[in-house]
């Protein structure tokens, strides 16, 4: 039952991470990705991260050409809150 | 000390994975032909939902206004109306003896241009960029400049089948050569990201705050508005901070210019190109 609704969470927080990718600002994409990495072992936020770069990135940006700020961003949010979950009393 | 040690091995595993799959779908994403324009088709019709609910919400907000702050409203851009009807008078000669100049050095500048509206705008990416809705159905290319009016805001970066992404001149580290209107000075602009810029004149160079600066070309296009001047007694130049003369989040439409006549062309763009 428990694990039912933890997925349903999971799936509600997705579905409202794409539509900050499409409609909102980034930062506000930036805090369900908070949420999600603190909630869960998301992985699906890296490809989250791959999508909006693929979405919005043109080639001029940095590293060697291959645009890729929300990758990045959301791999270092995801490692960060891996670690730090380990430090944590109530994970 | 064995279990810490395992709960060490078990997190390096994790962040192993993590830079695995954030690697494997940058490549798949970036570098497998088609993959963007599958993703931007995808989202296509996402965003234009969010363009239709934003001209929703606009009118449901237009019609809660009071009366009060529509007349000051009205009032306001009748004083506006006037100054640019003063302002536009002398347009139509200038356009006309610009033409005339053209033709008597044998220059031509007609550029087809095609109507795209903005889905996507930089305050929902940190990239300064936009997403159009016209892409190669649309006969728009990679390279060719993006509009406001007659204001150059940037270049079509990639091209999809019915929708571009548009990366603007004020991106961080896009380069420009531009010149100053009034004194015709050839200027390397650097973007700063949210329609800002910044370069360098020499030191005798009379430059002001407000004046002008073009894209030279056969028909030169506004390209910003000097904001400050910065001027160093020891420096023998003079740094400039320009300015997109309109605000890029209030961008609901642009202007595509096709570079001469380009064939319809749908095959060889269906499979859209990535950089």
């Amino acid at each position: 039952m428990k694990s039912r609704r933890s997925i349903l969470w999971r799936v509600l927080l997705n579905g409202a991470l794409l539509s900050t990718i499409v409609w909102l600002p980034w930062w506000i994409t930036i805090i369900f990705i908070l949420a999600l990495v603190a909630r869960f072992r998301a992985y699906e936020v890296l490809l989250w991260g791959v999508v909006a770069d693929a979405l919005y990135a043109a080639p001029a940006s940095v590293l060697v050409g291959l645009p890729m700020f929300f990758t990045l961003a959301f791999t270092a949010l995801f490692i960060v809150a891996e670690y730090s979950k380990r430090f944590l009393v109530f994970y | 000390m064995q279990s810490s040690r395992r709960q060490h091995s078990t997190s390096f595993r994790i962040v192993l994975l993590a830079i695995v799959i954030a690697l494997a779908g940058t490549v798949v994403a970036q570098v497998v032909p088609g993959m963007r324009g599958v993703l931007h088709r995808a989202a296509l019709p996402l965003w234009q939902i969010g363009s239709l609910s934003d001209n929703a919400l606009g009118s449901v907000a237009a019609i809660v206004r009071s009366r009060a702050s529509f007349q000051r409203e009205i009032e306001t851009l009748k004083k506006d109306m006037r100054v640019l009807q003063l302002m536009t008078l002398e347009l139509p000669l200038l356009a006309e003896e610009n033409r005339r100049l053209q033709a008597l050095w044998s220059r031509r500048s007609y550029d087809e241009s095609v109507l795209g509206r903005v889905l996507a705008r930089p305050s929902a990416t940190p990239y300064d960029t936009f997403v159009l809705d016209v892409g190669s159905l649309s006969r728009v290319a990679k390279g060719d400049l993006v509009l406001v009016e007659n204001v150059a805001i940037g270049t079509v970066s990639n091209v999809f089948l019915r929708t571009s992404i548009v990366q603007l001149f004020s991106a961080p580290g896009v380069q420009s050569n531009i010149s100053i209107a009034t004194s015709s000075i050839p200027v390397v602009a650097r973007g700063i990201g949210g329609g800002n810029f910044i370069g360098e004149v020499p030191r005798g160079i009379n430059v002001e705050k407000g004046d002008v600066v073009v894209l030279p070309d056969v028909s030169s296009r506004v390209f910003a508005v000097v904001a400050e001047v910065q001027a160093d007694a020891s420096d023998p130049f003079r740094t400039i901070l320009f300015q997109l003369p309109i605000n890029i989040a209030e961008i609901d439409w642009v202007e595509v210019v096709i570079e001469g006549a380009r064939p319809f062309q749908i095959e060889e763009d269906a499979h859209e190109e990535s950089s």
